[in-house]
């Protein structure tokens, strides 16, 4: 998913935004999203058991 | 006095406070000194962590970078960081942590040298960390010098680059050798609150002279389309996916590993996890838009960074002197640890193991701490006169030799079967690759890429420790299975 390379010529500007920054941008979100996933579904328990 | 200069001693002295502060609750132990005793919460972690993270590289380099090439600046070290980043603390930031705590580690060399029972690994890694890491630290000594330069005049009128690195230096000792970890990661969250909040307020500040993102986009789009695409080229798709490799760095950093052992619990790391990627993308969003928006009125060649023009330009006074005390804080909390880390390694893996036998008092522990940040900040700041290459190509060559060093931290924690054969010869190694590309990279004009292919250095420096790493481990006899369960859950 990072390597959009798919759109890496189209230099359309969506909402003000250049397509491509648009997608990273919103990449970058998504990933904060995943990250809020693996912290509460897959913690290894050994961290906090001391 | 002027404005600016107003506003940037009013944050210094801010940032003095806080670093004094820090140090009323200072219990006097080498412990406390490096590591705050392991009391960092989440909050001062998440900040401080990203803080140290974000260098004159993020703000100056970025922007700089985006005002050249467009765009594609974001999505190969904004996104990119915001994807590796957060997995590197997940799976190794954690883990260190927990290890620390457990054998009571102040820094990787000691981890390393216990992990594998080598001295002269551990030795042989202590030069490497501090031969990459100065480099680093030189990106914010120049760049804190270049900033106060451009903005009270430029090359003929403002203060000398030498005054603003000085002044900068000068602060960072005081609180750092004051009050250690613990005034150091105060004073990082402040820093990372003032350069947060001023990039946005740039942000719109600058975007809304040029009538909305919208409009300013437009304007770009009409005049430099190639700047609004990333352009696809097979080059370039070789560049980006190998620059994905560049935020492992974040894994071996000095001084990234000394604030994740600080960490209370590991709990704490969990919104540093979490929140990441947003800090990464609002930081990294507004660098690049506002160095694309420089290319409107400033086209290249320019003198000096394009940031600071922008901010002359569109803001005056008060603001400028604001935007200005931005760029400080964001140069000045990674550097602030930079001397920290410097400091802890000298003293934990030179003075304290070789000098004293692991004998070092407490107290001489913390001075010796003082004394050894002093010595290599002073040294650091000579370097950074004398040294001409531009904040990003300097910055990505030291990023690059910490993320080759990548694969034996992997193994070190993960598998079981790595020897110190092993991991030497990747150290080894990756130093030999590194030396050679950066030769080469002085020959080549412009980025260098390995035999023009567009594939970075790092992609081949990476590969190299973990080829070496898992055949010397191989042909090497196992380690002692007792010592091994030691740092294993």
């Amino acid at each position: 998913m990072h390597l959009n390379y798919w759109m890496w010529n189209d230099a359309r500007l969506v909402w003000g935004f250049p397509s491509n920054l648009l997608y990273h941008l919103l990449f970058s979100f998504f990933l904060s999203l995943v990250m809020l996933v693996i912290v509460r579904l897959g913690w290894p328990r050994y961290l906090d058991e001391e | 006095m002027t404005p600016v200069l107003a506003v940037i001693f009013g944050y210094l002295s801010i940032v003095f406070a806080i670093g004094f502060l820090g140090h009323r609750l200072f219990r006097g132990t080498g412990e406390d000194y490096f590591l705050a005793s392991r009391t960092i919460g989440s909050f001062v972690l998440l900040m401080t962590l990203f803080g140290t993270h974000m260098t004159a590289f993020t703000i100056l380099g970025a922007s700089g970078e985006a005002h050249l090439r467009g765009i594609g600046v974001f999505a190969l070290m904004g996104s990119s960081s915001a994807l590796i980043a957060p997995l590197v603390f997940y799976f190794v930031g954690t883990r260190l942590w927990w290890l620390g705590k457990r054998h009571g580690y102040l820094t990787q060399v000691q981890f390393f040298r216990d992990r594998y029972q080598s001295d002269g690994l551990g030795l042989l890694l202590f030069f490497v960390l501090i031969g990459l890491l100065v480099p680093y630290v030189l990106i914010g000594v120049k760049g804190g010098g270049d900033v106060l330069n451009a903005l009270t005049g430029g090359a003929e009128k403002g203060l000398p680059n030498w005054v603003g690195s000085l002044l900068m230096c000068g602060v960072i000792f005081s609180y750092v050798s004051y009050g250690g970890m613990r005034s150091t990661a105060w004073a990082n969250t402040f820093q990372t609150i003032v350069f947060m909040t001023v990039g946005c307020l740039a942000f719109y500040v600058v975007v809304g002279r040029y009538g909305g993102l919208g409009m300013a986009m437009e304007t770009l789009y009409e005049r430099n389309p190639e700047l609004v695409r990333i352009g696809w080229s097979r080059q370039e798709l070789f560049r980006m996916g190998s620059y994905l490799l560049v935020p492992l760095s974040a894994g071996v950093f000095p001084h990234i590993f000394g604030h994740c052992l600080s960490a209370r619990s590991a709990h704490a790391f969990r919104a540093t996890i979490v929140l990441y990627p947003i800090f990464i993308a609002v930081v990294w969003f507004s660098s690049v838009v506002l160095g694309l928006l420089g290319h409107i009125d400033f086209p290249p060649p320019i003198q000096g960074p394009v940031l600071v023009h922008l901010i002359l330009d569109n803001s005056g006074g008060l603001l400028a002197g604001l935007l200005a005390a931005g760029v400080f804080a964001a140069i000045m909390s990674s550097l602030d640890s930079q001397t920290l880390a410097a400091g802890t390694i000298f003293t934990q893996d030179i003075v304290h193991h070789y000098g004293f036998n692991d004998g070092l008092s407490e107290r001489k522990q913390v001075l010796f701490g003082r004394l050894l940040a002093l010595i290599f900040l002073a040294a650091v700041f000579v370097l950074a006169m004398v040294t001409s290459r531009s904040i990003f190509s300097v910055g990505v060559w030291s990023l690059s030799g910490f993320a080759g060093l990548f694969p034996i931290v992997v193994a070190a924690l993960y598998w079981r079967r790595s020897t110190a054969a092993g991991v030497i010869g990747a150290i080894v190694t990756v130093g030999g690759l590194w030396i050679l590309f950066f030769l080469r990279g002085l020959e080549t004009p412009g980025e260098y890429t390995v035999g023009g292919s567009g594939i970075m250095p790092v992609a081949f420096l990476v590969a190299g420790a973990t080829v070496s790493i898992v055949i010397l481990s191989l042909v090497t006899r196992p380690p002692d299975k007792d010592v091994v369960e030691r740092f294993f859950p």
